[in-house]
């Protein structure tokens, strides 16, 4: 691939303005699923690690650390395949990551419990397994996704802005919508499934939309 | 009797106040890990209190001049599922806050075993700085959350009590079927469970909704305002059965609030309605059953 920065990046093919609502938009229901599962990991949590402030602690260092890396891997991952479809298939297995956390944290959280006496840790490793890998996976998409639409280096600094604005303002729509309707409505098994679908629409629309080009 | 009027005077000031009030001087003010914490004297009372939403609420008082006193009926309460015990020899208290209930039994009660768990140290430290509450043979004092506790511990207790809040809530991992479960696994034969709870909303029908999803009966005992659930496996428990334990350990321990009186005050409600689901880990949306408030017709 070309690695020359001073050449103006460009993208496997132009954008089209469906690809770019496309891309808002889904910035908006990642950014909200990522925020929505992290207020959901206290619930999983809380039973085996107690309520303490260290179990807040252990999910937010945890998503800031699967966002980290998923920065970094989704841009190069981008660089190096700059296709939607390319990133509709990651954020798919990050949903089916999250279909499979109820049966995951029953697994793992009992075992993690007998093994690490120290809640603070305990809850450390908790969230590691059933956040990172899919909230790592999740990170990909705001420098990916700046690498499908922009072409045009004079507004590189619009495009990730947009992104990442839709995208936190999405999050805060997943934090508050997750606490104040979805915990109080259904168990925290069905919000996971609920996120886990929202997260696999996103997915298929990028294929949907890779295909058709 | 004045002594009681005037705790709850000081009681009522600091449940309407608002992290001062114009009765009781206010010692310290501290933020520990959990929590705001208060401490408020008025005479030789001391109070802890938690802060939350700009209100105050008293999680333990106890009179400094008379460490046995229980000043907060509640508290008295408790002490009730002594008579349902068919052995004193263990007892645990989730959610120790100022010690009283569990100083209170084990002073009463010197042969048996008290552990208290208590999930936040600077309560522990405060009950030692003006309680004196300190750790001697058969009273123990664990730090740390009280599921955790029960989860690492091997003892079966004859009584399971819980009166764990955070400011007006219960943590709700305290609250579920996989709690109660957990506790039941924990209880000696013929054990009880005997919690705290709140009875003007929504959550004291799910509270009883769960804790019949894990145990045979549950009986309640007023406690001014509060309610005692006494929760256990097979048949409701004779009244006459009761009274007769009620007394024998009544004569056998000298409580000072008499236990037959609270057994006699027992009642018995009716299954809840069946659309109130027991809560679970996977759904305890506990804060906002806290919040609705329901005229409960059965208790009234």
């Amino acid at each position: 691939m070309n690695a020359d920065h001073h050449t103006q990046p460009q993208t496997a093919t132009p954008q089209t303005p469906g690809l770019l609502r496309l891309v808002y938009f889904n910035a908006f229901s990642t950014g909200a699923v990522i925020m929505a599962f992290e207020m959901l990991g206290s619930r999983y949590l809380n039973p085996y690690f107690g309520s303490g402030i260290y179990t807040w602690a252990a999910l937010i260092s945890s998503v800031l650390a699967a966002l980290s890396l998923g920065y970094f891997v989704g841009g190069w991952l981008g660089d190096r395949r700059p296709s939607p479809a390319i990133l509709g298939v990651c954020i798919i297995v990050a949903s089916a990551y999250l279909l499979c956390v109820p049966l995951i944290a029953e697994a793992s959280f009992a075992s993690i419990f007998k093994a690490i006496e120290d809640p603070r840790l305990g809850s450390i490793v908790a969230a590691l397994v059933i956040l990172f890998a899919p909230l790592m996976v999740l990170g990909f998409y705001s420098p990916f996704a700046i690498r499908l639409v922009l072409f045009d280096t004079t507004q590189s600094g619009r495009v990730s802005g947009r992104i990442y604005g839709i995208s936190t303002f999405g999050s805060i729509f997943g934090t508050l919508f997750t606490t104040f309707y979805l915990v109080p409505t259904m168990g925290t098994r069905n919000i996971t499934y609920l996120l886990a679908a929202c997260a696999f629409l996103a997915g298929a629309s990028f294929l949907l939309a890779a295909r058709r080009r | 009797m004045w002594q009681n009027l005037r705790a709850a005077a000081l009681a009522l000031a600091m449940a309407a106040g608002c992290g001062t009030n114009a009765f009781a001087e206010q010692l310290e003010r501290i933020e520990s890990y959990y929590n705001t914490i208060f401490v408020l004297q008025q005479g030789t009372y001391i109070t802890l209190a938690f802060g939350h939403e700009n209100r105050t609420y008293v999680e333990s008082q106890r009179n400094t001049a008379d460490l046995l006193e229980l000043p907060l009926t509640y508290t008295r309460s408790l002490t009730a599922a002594v008579a349902y015990a068919p052995q004193t020899a263990n007892f645990l208290m989730i959610g120790m806050g100022g010690g009283s209930t569990s100083w209170y039994l084990h002073k009463h009660m010197p042969d048996a075993n008290v552990t208290a768990v208590e999930l936040d140290p600077d309560i522990v430290a405060l009950a030692a700085k003006y309680y004196q509450l300190h750790q001697e043979p058969n009273f123990n004092i664990a730090e740390g959350d009280g599921r955790l506790f029960l989860m690492r511990d091997d003892t079966n207790y004859d009584v399971i009590f819980v009166d764990a809040y955070r400011g007006p809530f219960v943590p709700f991992h305290l609250l579920t079927r996989e709690f109660y479960q957990i506790a039941k696994f924990h209880l000696a034969p013929g054990g009880v469970v005997a919690q705290n709870v709140e009875p003007s909303t929504m959550l004291f029908d799910s509270s009883h909704a769960t804790l019949l999803s894990v145990f045979d009966t549950v009986d309640f005992i007023p406690a001014g305002g509060n309610i005692i659930a006494v929760a256990y496996d097979g048949p409701r428990r004779d009244i006459s059965e009761l009274t007769a334990l009620a007394q024998a350990r009544q004569s056998a321990f000298g409580f000072r609030y008499s236990v037959p009186e609270m057994i006699a005050a027992r009642r018995t409600l009716a299954p809840p309605a069946e659309d109130i689901v027991p809560l679970t880990d996977d759904f305890a949306p506990v804060n906002l059953l806290n919040s609705v408030e329901v005229h409960n017709r059965k208790w009234e």
